[in-house]
């Protein structure tokens, strides 16, 4: 009865993924982990993965596959289903539908044997108070057999800057030093896989980097590692692929640059202006080379320009004409956070015009009644 | 068709060899996953001042009730008094079993509170686990404190010529299948329970309740014998009485403390099947409630 218009720009994005016509892209052809396996078994598969919390649905029908040898940014607004998505994986949660597959194995977290290959942090520092840091992770070595575990964990603190302060109460640690003993306790026993929530959260700039580093670090050594974080920056630097989830529902998945380029959105040029005038966006939105203009501040303008030539020229040539004084102009390139914020928002937009189109048909109908 | 009969039995003894073989070395994993956590948790419980606290208390209460026994010697001039450490023991038994089932439901519950126990099921520890280490390490600390026991009555019985009874032994031994019962009981409620101040309550109800039933209608049968309420048949401590009397019936097949009061008696009178039967009732209590522990931990997750 209504004509679909075919979508566009973003919306092909979500529609391609709701679709299940997912295509992937290899960012980094380099990675020789990624070049050894194509087609490997993703370590992690979620098949319409649900759950359910009475009339909430969490997770909806998820398809996640995290390749062996790759690093994964899992990505999503609070609330989208991460941590009960992260959770299901591990065989805390159980699912209400759908299927998991760890490890290229069956998982609803009974096996002792596939546990013992996974290295997990969680979103808190959840710690034993009254232990050293050396005893904590001492009694983790310990419960994964590790083999020579004192120059295991000196080795592990010594590389996250902690060995000084291993006889220290953990209680008495920051939540920077905690997160980081986190990560000591999860790579202790060699994981293959490692699935991070929030790694580098509470963490000083310096801490940051040493995590980042080390991250690389273990997945040049092969390890698959699955992020789940807000900080976009990071997840920018070390994923060769991400993950998006809103409302349980994957949105995208690709490499940060994949997804940029298939989101489209053309030229972004950034502009110092001298006193606009107030109807300078109206007009600057009604010119054929501009999508979008966004007022970062009242003088610092993001503008959104079509795909092609370089309009820039054309650009100061209208600012002038206008007679705005333009301090300053600058190509900027797409960032992670930029993808991030148009697909779900483009999401929500989709889901609330949906939501109002059903309620539209539902009035109708019972009006036709 | 032999042939075909002979490959079928081969397949199914060989799933059966494969599946028992799994089965062989969950339980091992299992084991030594419990065993690291209740490493941890002795160590833990060891260090606190609690332990230490409630140990002195208990052999000062009991210490009491041998000097009410010497007394009760000197004022009657008797000579020989048959198992004056029984009770003292069964009244260690019963504090340290109570201290023991509270700790336990604590830690579990802090445990699940601070997250740590999410942390342990990210490893190789898995719910049967944790609470099978809670289990062990409050029954090592039970024994250790059982040794004591009878470690001070031995000394006693020296210093005041009291008769040491080998039973002393059973009655500690079966303090500590009691124990374990209460244990698995404190587990029980503290897996159900979200937050420490309400595990803890409801167990020290549950608790109180078990106490007050066992030994609320022999207190009213006492009453009732001195002559109180004997004026008419409608006295409401008659009444009160039935009703414990009803709820203590019920409380014996619940309480692993009630059957271990049965259990000594069985042991007063040496009578070998009826201290057996007792010791397989507490145990399986101390089944059902751990079971029930971990189906909730299961249900509730960490």
């Amino acid at each position: 009865m209504f004509d679909t218009p075919k979508p566009s720009g973003i919306m092909s994005v979500i529609a391609e993924v709701e679709n299940e016509d997912r295509f992937y892209l290899d960012p980094f052809p380099s990675h020789p982990a990624l070049l050894m396996q194509p087609g490997a078994t993703p370590l992690i598969r979620t098949e319409q993965l649900c759950k359910r919390y009475g009339s909430f649905l969490a997770v909806d029908n998820l398809n996640l596959h995290v390749r062996p040898g790759e690093i994964y940014g899992f990505l999503g607004p609070n609330g989208a289903g991460k941590s009960t998505t992260l959770m299901m994986i591990l065989g805390i949660t159980r699912p209400t539908s759908g299927r998991v597959e760890v490890l290229g194995q069956p998982f609803d977290g009974t096996s002792f044997a596939l546990r013992q290959r996974l290295g997990v942090v969680a979103e808190d520092a959840w710690q034993y108070d009254e232990m050293t840091a050396y005893e904590y992770l001492a009694f983790f070595a310990r419960l994964y057999h590790v083999t020579k575990p004192g120059s295991v964990i000196q080795a592990r603190l010594e590389r996250l800057d902690l060995w000084e302060r291993r006889h220290l109460l953990v209680g008495g640690y920051s939540r920077g030093m905690r997160q980081k003993l986190n990560l000591c306790r999860a790579l202790l026993h060699d994981p293959e896989l490692l699935i991070l929530d929030e790694p580098v959260s509470g963490l000083d700039p310096n801490g940051i980097r040493q995590v980042r580093e080390l991250l690389v670090d273990e997945n040049r050594r092969g390890r698959t590692i699955l992020i789940s974080s807000h900080i976009l920056s990071e997840i920018e630097q070390t994923a060769h692929r991400v993950g998006i989830i809103d409302r349980g529902r994957l949105l995208a998945e690709d490499s940060v640059a994949g997804l940029a380029a298939r989101l489209g959105g053309g030229q972004r040029i950034e502009l110092e202006l001298s006193a606009p005038a107030s109807d300078l966006s109206h007009l600057l939105v009604a010119q054929p080379f501009v999508q979008q203009v966004v007022e970062q501040t009242p003088t610092r303008w993001l503008i959104v320009c079509t795909e092609g030539d370089d309009v820039r020229p054309e650009l100061a040539r209208f600012l002038v004409g206008q007679g705005t004084l333009v301090i300053g102009m600058r190509q900027v390139e797409s960032s992670l956070e930029d993808s991030f914020v148009t697909i779900t928002n483009a999401a929500v937009r989709a889901w609330t015009e949906r939501d109002w189109a059903e309620r539209d048909w539902v009035e109708r109908d019972w009006a036709g009644v | 068709m032999i042939g075909r009969n002979v490959i079928g039995w081969n397949v199914i003894g060989r799933g059966c060899r494969m599946a028992s073989a799994r089965f062989a070395l969950q339980l091992s994993d299992r084991l030594y996953a419990s065993w690291q956590v209740a490493r941890r948790a002795l160590i833990s419980t060891l260090y606190s001042p609690g332990i230490y606290v409630i140990s002195t208390l208990t052999l000062l209460a009991a210490s009491t009730l041998v000097l009410n026994n010497l007394a009760f010697l000197s004022e009657n001039g008797l000579l020989v008094l048959t198992r004056p450490f029984f009770l003292p023991a069964f009244v260690c038994g019963v504090i340290l079993s109570l201290y023991l089932s509270l700790h336990a439901t604590l830690q579990l519950v802090r445990e699940r509170e601070q997250g740590t126990l999410k942390v342990l099921l990210f490893g190789p520890v898995d719910g049967v686990s944790f609470l099978l280490g809670k289990l062990w390490s409050h029954s090592i600390l039970y024994g250790l404190a059982a040794v004591m026991v009878v470690l001070w009555a031995v000394v006693l019985g020296q210093m005041t010529n009291l008769l040491v009874q080998v039973d002393l032994i059973g009655v500690m031994g079966l303090g500590l299948l009691a124990n374990g019962g209460i244990v698995a009981l404190g587990l029980f409620v503290g897996a159900w329970g979200r937050t420490a101040r309400t595990s803890l309550i409801v167990l020290a109800l549950v608790l109180l309740l078990a106490l007050i039933a066992q030994f609320g209608d022999q207190a009213l049968v006492q009453m009732i014998n001195q002559g109180v309420g004997q004026a008419n048949r409608q006295d409401p401590v008659r009444f009160l009485r039935a009703a414990l009397d009803g709820l203590h019936g019920l409380i014996l097949w619940l309480s692993p403390l009630a059957q271990m009061s049965r259990g000594m008696d069985a042991l007063l009178v040496a009578d070998g099947a009826a201290l057996l039967w007792r010791a397989g009732a507490i145990i399986g209590q101390t089944a059902l409630y751990f079971f029930g522990a971990a189906w909730a931990l299961k249900r509730g997750g960490p």
